[in-house]
């Protein structure tokens, strides 16, 4: 659905995006993050064909977008952080205006149909001016719905919404997916990619760092493991032993909790137990605590390690 | 950096608003200075007849019309700038010394002709204050003269001998004035009919020549065919005079043959009107006078012919301009109300009248030789009258030659205006607000 | 597939045109100008008809032609400024990028912008039919073929004055920059008319060499000027119309097409160029 081949964009000498290589199937809902100033959003105008890459192309639907600029946009949706209404206008005479520029057919159903979906309809005919920040971003959503597109390109789209508005989003979101249309989400907010996306790119400094499915990506990012242990009693003679292990790299104790550090590659809980035994402790449970997205993608933007170049 | 921007765009402004202000007084403080150059003094033909004028040295070009003599004399001058006209004026009187030289005309880089200076003289058939003039040069020219000479000459020859017979006149009238008187002393009763029969009869005086002849003077005549020359004054030692160099435009007309009208307002004895364009239209208010003088007129390069007539008159090379040439006068004036003929106007001598009194005007009165016997007409014209009883509409001015044939390019369309109704178009002028409120108004009713 | 773009790119300027065109036409604005356009020319025929009276005449072919000219400069320095911030308030206010998120190039945006204040000013030209019939009506002054060669000549100088408008907002970011640099512009080009006016009637050869050299860089410049400036191509045609040259005048028309297409281009690869977000 969506593809770049050696995406590159230069500003002045500066590298906003460098050889960005992006890969989105059909139906999938990919969720691109990367921190402030990574190039998301100049990749997305890149996509969108609004900015021109220095090199590099863009395929979206297979199609090359510098050739067919027009009919590849009319068939995507956008909606971005800030929806940017026309204030003088309805929410009515504004879904008809982009009814009209998309050639929407029976528009007037349509547009009926996604304000009464979004809770909108009652608003039809108040100006934008007077709409709050939630109902914008509905409208934009119900913009970027109208001519029924097959991928919706999202720009931090839950950004600045209460929680019921986030969820009524997500959910919209999922119901979108579910019809079939290919998602892209442009995010800040980590859990939401990692609850909806069921493919990650990480992008750091015009660099697409890190590209696969949530699990993969959690497994090659966590080669650590924090366990938790509760114990009866603690004891030094415990803390001793332990610290002789070599797959263990760091002890922390706290009361009757000790905190170990150890590494992913094999499963040590029974060794350790064991070994805990050995000195007379009583091990009351074992939790593990797996890197959740958000440490990942801290870890990984932080030490802007490529976790496509390990694989090359 | 945005603001920086506006501000410098703001600044910009500023100055240039200052700079053009400083440029107008520094316009004004400009005084007046002799300059002495060389200028050439030109009599050029206009289509009708010759004027006269001289080319400063600013200026590059002089236009001529092409086929035709036309003088022109280098001469060194005092010139000065005229700030009232805008113009440099020529100190002719303080001096005016001939440049010695031939000329030479140059097409391209190439000396096509070598000028040598020879005599010319203007010959006026109309008299000195007629416009039709002819120029001669060499022996043409001296034989012209001299023919005015030898009419001068008879002419004084009449008035002397008309002097002579004034005094004999005098002498018998005085002569028969007494022989009356004493016979009428005498008692004797004498009839009208021998009085008149008797009576001396007072000497005719003379004409002056009908045509004047300018004492032949000696300049470069040029009568080149149509195209862009180049002119410059060799001096007798070979090399070429300082600032003589200037191009030369030969041009004629591109149509001619028109026709035309002035126009004399019955209360604008010294503004005269034309309307020389058929599509020129005549707005009145149908209260008019109009005096029509119909004219055969050519059509030059408004540039070209500004500039003929003075070298310092500006003009634009893409407009056109109708020139008088001849007055038509055997035809009768037609004021028609589309078909319907309502005048039929006949050419008629008028005389323009002062009229005595603190209202220092003039009337237009027709010329009655008999109750004007020492005066001539001041024009002759085609008096229209327009009456404020004519219907406010579209009429036509056309003329007739003998046997009811129309003068071709003679219609024009003569307009009454409905001044009445000018307070109404304020009133026309809120239309669009009417259509604005409708579109307002319909918005309102369809959202509610 | 260049023939599907081409349709769509149709569609997309129709669609921007007729957004824009509801909303010009739905506000108070343009009958504002016009009615205030109006007014001049009113005044000026008034005048007109004040100064046939008696034996007083006025002989012209086209005397509506210059109320005609003066309510067509009002009516473009309007259509001027709505087309100078045009663009630059849509970046202003980011809906620009929205629009560009559809079927829409910077080309089909800046045509339908192009579209749009032409369609206005055709419904002013349609206001300027009536109300000239009126003056006809009421005053006798008559509706020639000239005033229709004149109000067409209008159509295409209106053009450039729309193209220059767009091409000033092109440059700018913000709304306020736009009527700035319009209006520097213009009052540029003023102060060029009428430096030059000052200095041609100083005494050529008596003036020191600076402002020798003042009076010949200026007359150059205010050749270059007279290309320039948009509202120099209605005088031009209008002049053309008076002085009755035809080939003048479809030449003057040749020039405004050529002018307004090249803005346009400049325009459109500017937009490119600079982005959605200026």
């Amino acid at each position: 659905m969506i593809k770049t081949d050696g995406l590159i964009k230069e500003y002045d000498g500066f590298r906003a995006v460098d050889n960005l290589n992006l890969k989105v199937k059909e139906g999938e809902i990919y969720g691109f993050l990367g921190p402030n100033g990574a190039g998301k959003t100049t990749t997305i105008l890149m996509l969108l064909g609004i900015l021109e890459p220095t090199q590099g192309k863009v395929y979206l639907f297979g199609q090359d977008m510098a050739k067919d600029f027009l009919t590849i946009k009319k068939k995507i949706g956008v909606v971005s952080e800030k929806q940017y209404l026309y204030k003088e206008m309805s929410a009515g005479q504004y879904l008809s205006f982009f009814a009209d520029l998309y050639g929407v057919k029976n528009s007037k159903k349509r547009i009926n149909g996604l304000l009464e979906k979004l809770n909108l309809l009652e608003v039809k005919n108040r100006k934008l001016g007077a709409f709050s920040r939630g109902m914008q971003q509905k409208l934009g959503f119900a913009r970027a719905l109208l001519h029924d597109p097959e991928l919706l390109l999202l720009d931090e789209p839950v950004s600045g919404l209460d929680p019921t508005g986030i969820k009524r989003i997500r959910d919209l979101i999922e119901e979108e997916n579910k019809k079939g249309r290919t998602i892209f989400i442009s995010s800040h907010l980590l859990s939401e990619v990692e609850r909806l996306c069921g493919k990650v790119g990480i992008i750091n400094k015009g660099r697409l760092l890190a590209e696969d499915s949530m699990d993969n990506l959690k497994k090659k990012l966590t080669d650590v493991v924090e366990l938790q242990i509760e114990l009866s009693q603690m004891k030094k003679e415990i803390v001793d032993t332990l610290s002789a292990f070599d797959f263990i790299e760091e002890i922390k104790e706290e009361g009757n909790l000790l905190t170990l550090k150890i590494k992913a590659d094999k499963d040590y809980r029974a060794q350790i137990s064991e070994a805990i035994s050995g000195q007379g402790g009583v091990v009351l449970g074992i939790k593990t605590k797996e890197m959740s997205l958000e440490e990942a993608f801290i870890t990984i933007t932080e030490k802007n390690i490529s976790l496509l170049a390990k694989e090359d | 950096m945005k603001i920086v921007k506006c501000r410098f765009v703001l600044f910009s402004l500023t100055l240039i608003i200052g700079w053009v202000f400083c440029l107008a007084t520094l316009s004004g403080a400009q005084a007046p200075e002799l300059r002495e150059q060389l200028v050439y003094g030109l009599s050029v033909f206009n289509g009708r007849g010759y004027t006269g004028g001289f080319t400063p040295r600013t200026e590059d070009t002089i236009y001529l019309m092409a086929d035709k003599n036309n003088a022109i004399s280098a001469r060194i001058t005092l010139v000065y700038f005229w700030p009232i006209t805008g113009k440099y004026v020529a100190g002719f009187q303080a001096l005016n010394e001939e440049v010695e030289g031939v000329l030479e005309v140059l097409k391209g880089e190439k000396v096509i002709k070598t000028l040598e200076k020879e005599d010319n003289s203007r010959y006026y058939p109309e008299g000195y204050y007629g416009e039709a003039c002819l120029l001669y040069k060499g022996e043409e020219a001296r034989a012209y003269f001299e023919k005015f000479m030898g009419a001068i000459e008879e002419y004084y020859k009449q008035i002397a001998e008309y002097q002579q017979a004034q005094i004999e006149y005098e002498k018998n009238f005085n002569d028969f004035l007494e022989e009356i008187k004493e016979r009428r002393e005498a008692g004797e009763e004498i009839e009208k009919e021998e009085i008149e029969e008797r009576m001396p009869r007072e000497p005719t005086p003379p004409s002056p020549p009908q045509f004047y002849v300018t004492p032949p003077t000696k300049d470069y005549v040029i009568n080149l065919p149509l195209g862009h020359y180049k002119i410059r004054l060799r001096a007798e030692d070979g090399t070429i005079v300082q600032d003589s160099e200037k191009d030369l435009v030969l041009f004629t007309c591109r149509r001619e043959g028109g026709t035309g009208y002035g126009i004399i307002p019955g209360n604008r004895w010294t503004r005269k009107e034309s309307c020389d364009d058929p599509s020129w239209i005549i707005y009145a208010a149908g209260e008019n006078t109009l005096y029509f003088n119909p004219f055969i007129q050519d059509e030059y390069n408004e540039l070209y012919y500004n500039k003929l007539e003075d070298p310092q008159n500006r003009g634009r090379e893409e407009g056109w301009k109708w020139v008088h040439i001849k007055s038509i006068e055997d035809v009768t004036l037609l004021f028609s109300k589309g078909e319907e003929i309502l005048q039929r106007i006949v050419r008629l001598p008028y005389y323009v009248e002062q009229i005595s009194g603190p209202e220092l005007g003039y009337e237009i009165v027709e010329f009655d030789p008999v109750k004007m016997p020492d005066r001539q007409p001041t024009f002759e014209g085609y008096k229209l009258e327009l009456a404020s009883t004519l219907q406010k509409t579209s009429y036509e001015i056309n003329m007739e030659k003998e046997e009811g044939e129309l003068f071709q390019g003679g219609k024009r369309e003569i307009r009454l205006v409905r001044k009445e109704k000018a307070k109404w178009l304020y009133i026309l002028s809120i239309f669009p607000l009417g259509v604005g409120l409708v579109v307002f108004v319909g918005r309102r009713r369809l959202k509610s | 597939m260049a023939g599907k773009e081409l349709s769509l790119s149709i569609h997309t300027m129709k669609a921007l045109a007729k957004r824009d065109l509801y909303s010009t036409l739905s506000s108070w604005g343009i009958y504002i100008t016009t009615f205030v356009s109006f007014v001049a020319s009113s005044f000026i025929l008034k005048n007109f008809l004040g100064s046939i009276k008696g034996d007083d005449i006025l002989i012209s072919a086209d005397p509506l032609n210059y109320p005609l000219f003066i309510s067509t400069i009002i009516i473009s320095f309007y259509l001027a400024l709505l087309s100078a911030i045009s663009i630059s308030r849509e970046k202003d206010q980011g809906t620009l990028e929205v629009l560009f998120y559809g079927p829409v190039s910077s080309s089909s945006y800046i045509l339908g912008k192009y579209i749009k204040n032409i369609l206005t000013y055709f419904v002013v030209v349609l206001f300027f039919l009536v109300y000239f019939w009126g003056v006809s009506l009421l005053t006798n002054m008559g509706f020639s073929s000239r005033l229709g060669k004149a109000i067409l000549t209008s159509i295409f100088s209106v053009s450039c004055v729309i193209s220059f408008g767009l091409f000033i907002s092109s440059l700018t970011k913000k709304m306020r920059n736009s009527i700035i640099w319009l209006i520097g512009v213009l009052i540029l080009f003023l102060a060029v008319e009428v430096g030059q006016t000052i200095l041609l009637g100083l005494p050529q050869g008596e003036v020191s060499s600076i402002l020798t050299y003042l009076s010949d860089t200026l007359s150059v410049v205010s050749r270059g000027a007279n290309w320039i400036s948009p509202f120099s191509y209605l005088s031009r045609g209008i002049d053309a119309i008076s002085l009755d040259n035809s080939f003048l005048w479809g030449l003057n028309i040749l020039y405004s097409i050529i002018y307004s297409v090249i803005l346009l281009v400049l325009s459109i690869s500017i937009l490119k160029r600079k982005g959605v977000r200026g």
